[in-house]
């Protein structure tokens, strides 16, 4: 209880300080703030994206097989959905028609889908939201797509996909199966590639090289992979970005340890003063060190509700771009937050911890010196 | 000493207001998204999709599965990553068009 | 009792601007007593007084305080010895701007852990003594050069020390005001403090409770009267 009292007068005269030297310590709040936003907008941004694929990706087929040809990708035959599911294991097999489509017009690249339910009648399509909005089309209104041969087809819009599904289909048009084979070229008895579930998580493994024994021709491709391709991406491109990072962050610690290490007149005449009236260097220490640490935990504080405003309510709008790259048809979602502890530790343990010891150490090293000598600073 | 008994509870509870807000959020964001999120899936599932639409220009990462040990040297020399995506220059437009 | 024993203060030692502050001094000063330096400006005073006070240690010789050598203290016995055996008044009050003047009064106790409300009114008691129980909730850099100067000295006196240091403690002050400060040290040998002033001040050298003054010149200490 003794402590705690003491602690809450230490600080009380901490935040006096530090509104005392309210000019002096504008710049590097404002400094210290922006670059805990960028720091934290990344850790954000990346750590939703990662959750998102993650759990998306539930969704996802558990094995991939394709057929290559002289390493290129080649339409698989469907003879092969047999054999593939008399392997031990595999609940379901399916055969996967779907290709990209160059639009012309816009220059965007689509990606055409077929479902096995006949959901959609024949000459209609439903379309990712992207899409549509890419074509200004609406349900009912019709779209042309031009086939291998060169010839146009007209195509009904029966649906657009929900905002909600942007994530995964904003540049999907779903069309019935034997539409896209003509639209495709892809001829009856082959199949772009074929999917497989399998429930037991401990036996893909073991699936995956029975496929390739079965299909010497194909690859496999795991779901886990897919993720793992994900995750590495979203971390190649975040510690980009924190390489460029690291140097305005060092940059800032130097800053503040030269602006501690400067430190004013007044500032060592007040060190003196505590020291003479019997202030403990221990205790002369916590007091500033309450100085940085409340100065550090309040740009702490800001510099990441802002980056939790910016990233989950504004959209990310500084990163996105970085993080996405170019492209001409953007899906449009909502990051959800996906926060937790040991990230918000990594967060506080990048900018506080640093700053603490930039400030810490040149404040220890002038605190140090005789009560005396302190007292005479001009 | 009364001056600060009366600053620091009012910063703390302003730092705790904020905590509590951004937790809200999240929480009704995460809300919402839940529901959005059953639907996603169900559409993933139906057409057995293999991947997100983040990056849709790049065949690469629209459909990993397309991607061969060659994707590298295919890329734009301005690209800062090996992933189309990543350039900030335009690819060459399509030949025909103005 | 204050054994001061052959001390010497040597700034800047080995440098050119090397300067020789106090040269050998001698001195005793019993429990209780009172004394007064005195001397011209540069003569080592405030220097003696550092010493004394456990501000900085000399160059070469020994200060003994109740029987124990400060010289060969280490710091954190030091900073208790400041803390509960030295009130310090320095030449300059030292006031912390941006602070009110009781809090200013109060800073040497908040590291403490005396029951906090007791000294709250030690504070103010202190200052309503002083002539300033109105300034109390002023801030410190509002008040005049008198004023903080008479705020350092409650600030000397608020954890009670057994021996008080004043280093020119009437420099600021007109001549009522000078003669109600020197009052109130005459009080204190009452409760049977030491006092140690330096001063040039005749106000100071004259008062009645007096017991001793020392005259100081370049280092030196010339006559004990
Ligand atoms: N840190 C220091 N470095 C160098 N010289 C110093 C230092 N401190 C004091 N001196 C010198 O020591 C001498 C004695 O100083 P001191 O402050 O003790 O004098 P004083 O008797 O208190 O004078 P005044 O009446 O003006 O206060 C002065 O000449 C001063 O310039
Ligand atoms: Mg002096």
């Amino acid at each position: 209880m003794k402590i705690l009292s003491r602690q809450r007068r230490l600080f009380g005269l901490a935040l006096a300080a530090i509104l005392r030297r309210r000019s002096r310590n504008l710049p590097l709040v404002l400094l210290y703030t922006a670059l805990v936003f960028v720091f934290a907008s990344v850790v954000f941004c990346t750590a939703a994206l990662k959750r998102e694929a993650r759990l998306l990706l539930r969704g996802a087929p558990e094995i991939i097989v394709q057929r290559l040809v002289a390493g290129r990708q080649e339409l698989i035959a469907a003879d092969h959905l047999e054999s593939l599911r008399l392997i031990p294991g595999v609940s379901h097999v399916r055969g996967r028609i779907w290709g990209y489509h160059f639009e012309e017009t816009t220059g965007a690249n689509l990606t055409l889908v077929a479902a096995d339910d006949s959901r959609l009648a024949p000459g209609t399509a439903a379309l990712g939201r992207g899409v549509a909005r890419l074509l200004g089309a609406d349900p009912g209104q019709t779209i042309s797509l031009r086939d291998p041969h060169g010839e146009v087809h007209s195509i009904r819009v029966a649906e657009v996909f929900s905002p909600a599904s942007e994530l995964a289909a904003a540049d999907l048009i779903e069309m019935p199966v034997a539409d896209l084979r003509l639209l495709l070229g892809v001829p009856e008895g082959f199949f772009t590639d074929i999917t497989l579930r399998v429930g037991n998580e401990n036996e893909r493994r073991v699936v995956a090289a029975k496929v390739r024994n079965l299909i010497p021709e194909s690859r496999v491709i795991l779901r886990e992979d897919i993720a793992r391709t994900y995750e590495e991406l979203f971390d190649w491109r975040a510690g980009f970005l924190f390489w460029v990072f690291s140097s305005l962050a060092a940059a800032f610690l130097f800053f503040a340890w030269s602006q501690a290490a400067m430190i004013g007149g007044e500032e060592k005449r007040e060190i003196g003063l505590l020291k003479a009236v019997g202030w403990e260097l221990p205790e002369v220490l916590a007091l500033k060190t309450w100085e940085s640490l409340i100065i550090a935990l309040a740009c702490f504080l800001c510099g990441t509700s802002l980056a939790y405003v910016h990233v989950f309510s504004a959209g990310a709008f500084l990163f996105v771009p970085l993080l996405q790259g170019w492209a001409v048809l953007y899906p449009r979602f909502a990051l959800v937050p996906a926060i937790d502890l040991p990230q918000i530790v990594l967060l506080f343990a990048v900018a506080v911890v640093p700053y603490l010891a930039a400030t810490g150490i040149p404040c220890w090293r002038a605190a140090a010196a005789e009560p005396d000598e302190l007292l005479r600073q001009a | 000493m009364r001056r600060r008994s009366r600053t620091a509870p009012w910063i703390l509870s302003a730092a705790v207001a904020v905590i509590f807000a951004v937790w809200l959020h999240a929480a009704r964001l995460e809300r919402t998204a839940g529901r959005d999120r059953v639907e996603t899936l169900s559409l993933i599932e139906r057409l057995e999709l293999s991947d997100l639409c983040l990056f849709p220009e790049a065949p690469h990462t629209r459909h990993p599965a397309v991607v061969d040990r060659h994707a590298a040297f295919r890329l734009h020399p301005l690209a800062f990553d090996p992933h189309p995506t990543g350039m900030f220059v335009r690819p060459p437009r399509p030949p025909g068009t103005p | 009792m204050i054994v001061v024993d052959r001390v010497t203060k040597i700034f800047d030692r080995g440098r050119p601007e090397e300067f020789t502050a106090l040269s050998g001094i001698s001195l005793t000063i019993a429990a209780g007593e009172t004394v007064v330096l005195m001397g011209p400006s540069g003569s080592g005073k405030t220097t003696l007084l550092s010493i004394l006070g456990a501000l900085c240690r000399p160059t070469s010789g020994r200060v003994q305080v109740a029987g124990r050598d400060l010289t060969r203290m280490p710091e954190r016995s030091l900073s208790l010895l400041r803390r509960r055996t030295f009130g310090f008044v320095f030449q300059q009050p030292h006031l912390v701007r941006g602070l009110r003047v009781i809090d200013n009064v109060l800073l040497p106790a908040l590291p403490v852990s005396d029951p906090e409300e007791g000294l709250r009114e030690r504070a103010r008691s202190l200052l309503e003594r002083l002539g300033l129980g109105c300034r109390a909730e002023a801030r410190a850099e509002s008040l005049s050069c008198g004023e903080a100067q008479r705020a350092a000295l409650a600030r000397a006196l608020i954890l009670d020390p057994p021996i008080v240091i004043a280093d020119e403690p009437t420099a600021h002050l007109d001549t009522a005001r000078a003669a109600e400060l020197i009052s109130l040290l005459a009080s204190l040998p009452a409760g049977g403090k030491t006092l140690v002033i330096a001063s040039h001040d005749p106000l100071v050298a004259e008062a009645s409770f007096v017991e001793r003054i020392l005259a100081m010149r370049d280092g030196r200490i010339l006559e004990a009267g």
